[in-house]
């Protein structure tokens, strides 16, 4: 859709309440680390807010195992790698099944719409799954979904939605020159920003003015320089025109006689430009911006909301330094000291997926498809529709996520959406997954485990929450088995906590072996994931 | 939304759903937008927002009088359930007085005939629960004797969750038997949740109780602290207590937001407001959440079921007898649920609530070696208001003990909770088998019954329930109002004004299924916007008129 349109129609975002106005922005950080590796092995926190960032929540076995004692640089070299030679899901069956032609019924018409929404289902639910496993590769993916937009509302067919992603997920670490060239003759794309209908005699801006602004290089710069003028937009139309998508074959084509073939002048340089010309001369012409709008855009999703420009200057250096690849970037990125900065840690705001998928990677949970379908509800609900960002600048993220409304049903189906895990079943794989957390044979576990288990949830040091535990004593005989001195003379979140967890249940009688146990467990873990902290990342 | 309702969208192609011919995609499409309709209208429950009914945005008549109008209206039977964690020693509850067993087991600990509270020829309470004798003399408590359950184990856990439970054989889901019964009587909570919470836990409690099949069915306070923070300034989160640091301003920021979402917030602020306590309550904790629960029914917040508990019933060692640990049990609890009571008699209106005790379980028979006894099987369960007083149940058979010295028990606890939800809340007899998995035998000590709701379904009769817009409408100073029933229902329909005060009663009787048409003539009010308000069962629905004089 025409991004203009969207702004101009009458549909608005709704209202916030007015304390939400009264909260001041966020402020820049003021961090004094760079981009100088952080050569400390990860602890905890630290592991944790590196594999909170890059994918969709800390696994416990990631943690525990494979990069237990490592330092950042080799976990991240771990993770580019797995996500680089990661290989892609196999495709559906329904890769090539093109729509009905010209001339066909009216119910086999239906018959493929009808389907091709099951597809499209199927094909959203895969993605989680893959959100789920695959971390960095899928992170990046989720993150270039939000920068080449498309709205599957717009393009229509579920093989579409598979290419678009497929193509995102090809060059979701590798080279950004080559990414931008394959981005504007994807099908989705060609369709989404009318392309396809931009020719000779009748240029169709949409995607010329897309490609500068959003895509590539931003308006302005850093310094409020103009990056581009109207009239690049529409030589860069004039350029670009040509292309087709043939729906009932499922092709993109190039049609010569759609195509402007003459003189067009573009950022200073005159010539018969074509689709690949455009893209030389974009990123010859205004290397240094383009790798400067990618760098702050990356900045901001992986780092904090407010741009630290002393950061985006340097990252964009290596973007430069390594002809766009974006591994690099990302790599200096993530091992830097200024990544790993407590201050920046917990800082940012989950997306609804991040929230939601969060809950089954942080759990080790795998659940069936319709949890996953769960899923892509309570994201819409939250204003992330899979695969149908707003508009084409995407989702704005951090704290445009939350308005009272969003706030509410993330919250409310964040919990909906555990409890609806919360099956019998579910006891003894909390269990399982808690055994594996704190040694299920020591006898203070029912002392320590809420605490491991906040800390496992919380991005924020467990302190800084607002607990409303029972105000009762410890249930049981205290008497005979007394609460431990040290438990009770140990800090007040602590004891808090405690007592969130055990609620009615003595402290003598939890041990993970106890049928009922794995009720207690999960009940804390949807009492935790209500904190309005479970939000953050 | 739904394309159809509004002018086309610029979008080229319609969203799948989003138009009338796509049929049932459209009604799901309905469904969920009616669900964030809901989630939208958390500004109804929250303190910054402000509705528009009819044009007029509500909070700017400032209190929260219209929504505790509506409420009441749904207020109905209230069921109080106190739990006994940890076991409660029936026997020395409710003891045998005159059985010779009972003192040869119990050389240490038994209460002495002369010491307790005679109830019968055979049986006392403990001397603790004087406070509770005179409830027992006007016939406003119940014991119900023997009560227990099949197949126990002995463990605090199993038995716990069993009695919160009263799991259905082959459901995969861990549910409650409130949060069932919450479920069969509002299908569509999900969908549409009502503006108060259902069911409210007060103090440590689990939520199993209340967990529905899709969703918890009711709120947790879990500590006197959070309600009186709801209750003071309608928000749980300190947005000001947080590290000066970037994710402090975050953790702010959302903790802002969270409180301004938090379902609820303003049906228990509201509730808490108008209601009060009128008694002293003793200073315990039990004592603290029931003077919170007497509270929230007086302010007709409309909860179904309040959920409370007393700990500390473990008394493996040294649990004494007249006096000591469990005695100091059984007063904590006899002197709560007696101001309780007298709070709830010393306002008009309140009669309809009905408390409930249970335990895990009962004890041992015979006392251990430290003047304890070990885990049991059937105990006692006490009902106290809306009750026919008296002993149900025959009295425990000291001398036919299973092979751990444990009492047989004779009243399975699921025909308590079939009584309290066929007698009590009226659930017809299928419904309550649904619930509770089979059906068990009612007990009848429910003083008076309420009218069996019954499902009667014909060919003819309307799907669904209906309100319709009144004709004429603007109007002066009569108007109709035509609404439609797909079953026999109790139907109320008030009318308010926009201050939220209830300013007549059209309809207050069970009404057959059908169309229904009542007339209202509002000679005696002034110009304006008035609300009428449908509720048919759990079903609710409000539409505005405007009267022009």
């Amino acid at each position: 859709m025409d991004r203009r349109a969207f702004l101009q129609s009458p549909v608005s975002s709704p209202p916030r309440a007015k304390a939400a106005a009264s909260i001041p922005k966020p402020a820049p950080l003021s961090i004094s680390a760079g981009l100088e590796p952080y050569t400390t092995s990860l602890d905890r926190r630290h592991l944790d807010h590196l594999l909170r960032r890059v994918g969709f929540g800390v696994s416990l076995e990631e943690r525990l195992h494979t990069f237990v004692g490592q330092t950042a640089a080799e976990v991240v070299d771990h993770l580019l790698a797995k996500a680089l030679t990661l290989p892609l899901p196999p495709p559906p069956f329904w890769v090539d099944r093109a729509p009905p032609g010209p001339g066909a019924s009216e119910s086999d018409l239906m018959t493929y719409r009808t389907t091709n929404r099951t597809r499209l289902t199927a094909w959203q639910r895969q993605w989680l799954r893959a959100l789920r496993t695959d971390g960095l590769r899928e992170k990046m993916t989720a993150f270039w979904h939000n920068h080449f937009v498309t709205e599957f509302e717009v393009y229509e067919l579920a093989p579409y939605a598979y290419r678009y992603l497929t193509m995102l997920r090809t060059h979701a670490l590798g080279n950004f020159k080559d990414f931008v060239r394959l981005a504007g003759l994807d099908p989705a794309m060609l369709i989404y920003l009318n392309g396809n209908v931009n020719v000779a005699g009748a240029p169709n801006e949409n995607y010329g003015r897309e490609l500068l602004e959003l895509f590539t290089m931003g308006p302005r710069d850093g310094h409020g320089t103009e990056n581009y003028t109207q009239t690049d937009i529409v030589e860069v139309a004039r350029a670009l025109t040509g292309w087709t998508v043939i729906n009932e074959e499922l092709s993109v084509a190039f049609d010569e006689a759609l195509h402007d073939d003459g003189d067009k002048t573009i950022l200073g340089r005159t010539g018969q430009w074509g689709y690949d010309d455009v893209i030389d001369i974009l990123f010859e012409e205004r290397a240094d911006k383009i790798a400067e709008f990618i760098a702050r855009k990356l900045y901001r999703e992986f780092v904090f909301t407010v741009p630290d420009e002393g950061i985006v200057a340097g990252l964009t250096q290596v973007f430069l330094d390594n002809d766009f690849e974006i591994a690099p970037v990302m790599r200096a990125l993530l091992t830097s000291a200024h990544f790993f900065d407590d201050l920046i840690i917990g800082a940012k705001i989950k997306s609804p997926l991040d929230l939601l998928v969060g809950i089954l990677c942080e759990l080790d949970l795998d659940p069936i498809n319709v949890h996953y379908d769960k899923i892509i509800d309570f994201a819409e609900e939250a204003e992330q529709k899979i695969l149908s960002p707003p508009n084409v600048a995407g989702w704005p993220g951090h704290r445009d996520w939350i308005t009272t409304k969003t706030m509410a049903s993330r919250t409310l189906n964040a919990e909906r959406f555990f409890f609806g895990l919360w099956t019998r079943n579910l006891g003894s794989i909390l269990l399982d997954f808690v055994e594996k957390m704190h040694p299920p044979g020591d006898p203070m576990t029912a002392f320590r485990l809420p605490i491991v288990l906040a800390q496992h949830l919380m991005p924020v040091p467990i302190e800084s929450l607002n607990i409303y535990p029972p105000t009762d004593e410890f249930a049981g005989d205290l008497i005979t088995y007394p609460v431990p001195q040290e438990i009770l003379d140990g800090p007040a979140h602590e004891l808090d906590l405690i007592k969130l967890f055990l609620i009615d249940v003595p402290w003598y009688e939890w041990h993970t072996f106890r049928e009922g146990a794995g009720r207690v467990v999960a009940q804390y873990i949807q009492t935790l994931i209500k904190y309005p902290e479970f939000q953050l990342t | 939304m739904c394309d159809h309702h509004t002018p086309d969208s610029p979008r080229t192609q319609p969203r799948f759903g989003s138009r009338l011919e796509h049929g049932q995609a459209h009604a799901e499409d309905h469904a969920r937008w009616s669900r964030r309709d809901f989630l939208t209208g958390l500004g109804l429950v929250t303190a910054g927002g402000a509705i528009m009914l009819g044009g007029t945005p509500v909070r700017a008549f400032g209190q929260t009088s219209l929504l505790q109008h509506l409420r009441a209206l749904e207020t109905d039977r209230t069921l109080v359930l106190i739990q006994l964690t940890g076991g409660n020693d029936g026997l020395n509850t409710v003891t045998p007085r005159t059985n010779d067993i009972y003192y040869r087991l119990r050389p240490h600990i038994a209460i002495r005939d002369n010491q307790g509270i005679p109830i019968n020829d055979t049986l006392s309470l403990h001397p603790a629960l004087q406070p509770l004798k005179a409830t027992y003399g006007d016939g406003r408590m119940a014991v119900i004797q023997n009560v227990g359950r099949p197949n126990y184990s002995l463990s605090h856990f199993i038995e716990t969750d069993a009695w919160l439970s009263a799991p259905i054989e082959g459901d995969l889901v861990a549910s409650g038997w409130v949060g069932r019964s919450l479920n069969t009587e509002f299908p569509d909570f999900i969908d549409h949740p009502p503006a108060y919470p259902l069911a409210v836990q007060l103090g440590g409690v689990s939520s199993l109780l209340v967990a529905g099949p899709e969703s918890n069915m009711g709120m947790s306070l879990a500590s006197p602290d959070e309600f009186v923070r709801l209750a003071e300034q309608g928000v749980l989160y300190d947005p000001d207590d947080v590290p000066a640091t970037p994710y402090g301003a975050e953790m702010s920021f959302l903790r802002t937001m969270a409180n301004d979402s938090v379902i609820y917030a303003e049906a228990i602020q509201g509730a808490a407001e108008t209601g009060l306590n009128q008694v002293e309550y003793p200073p315990s904790d039990l004592a603290r959440n029931l003077s919170i629960t007497a509270r929230l029914i007086k302010g007709r917040l409309g909860a179904r079921v309040y959920h409370v508990s007393i700990g500390g019933f473990d008394t493996h060692a040294s649990q004494g007898s007249v006096f000591g640990t469990h005695a100091n049990l059984l007063r904590t609890l006899a002197e709560a649920v007696q101001a309780f009571l007298a709070d709830l008699d010393a306002a008009d209106g309140f009669d309809d609530v009905l408390v409930m005790t249970f335990s895990e379980f009962g004890r041992r028979v015979e006392q251990n070696g430290s003047h304890g006894t070990d885990h049991g099987t059937a105990a006692p369960m006490f009902l106290f208001g809306g009750v026919t007083g008296g002993v149900y149940g025959t009295d425990p058979n000291l001398s036919d003990l299973d092979a751990d010295g444990n009492l047989k028990f004779e009243i399975d606890f699921r025909s308590v909770y079939a009584t309290a939800l066929q007698d009590w809340f009226g659930f017809d007899a299928a419904a309550t088998a649904g619930i509770l998995g089979g059906a068990y035998e009612t007990l009848g000590f429910v003083g008076e019954s309420a009218p069996i709701s019954t499902a009667t379904e014909s060919a003819g009769v309307p799907e669904r329930f209906v309100l319709e817009q009144n004709y004429p409408n603007p109007f002066n100073p009569r108007t109709t109002i035509t609404y439609a029933l797909p079953r026999t229902e109790r139907v109320t329909i008030r009318v308010f004004d926009v201050q939220g005060r209830a300013v007549a009663t059209l309809v207050d009787a069970p009404k057959a299924a059908g169309r229904h048409t009542v007339a209202f003539d509002a000679s005696g009010l002034p110009s304006g916007f008035y609300l009428y308000r449908l509720q048919a069962g759990s079903f609710t629905e409000t539409k505005t008129m405007a009267l022009v004089k």
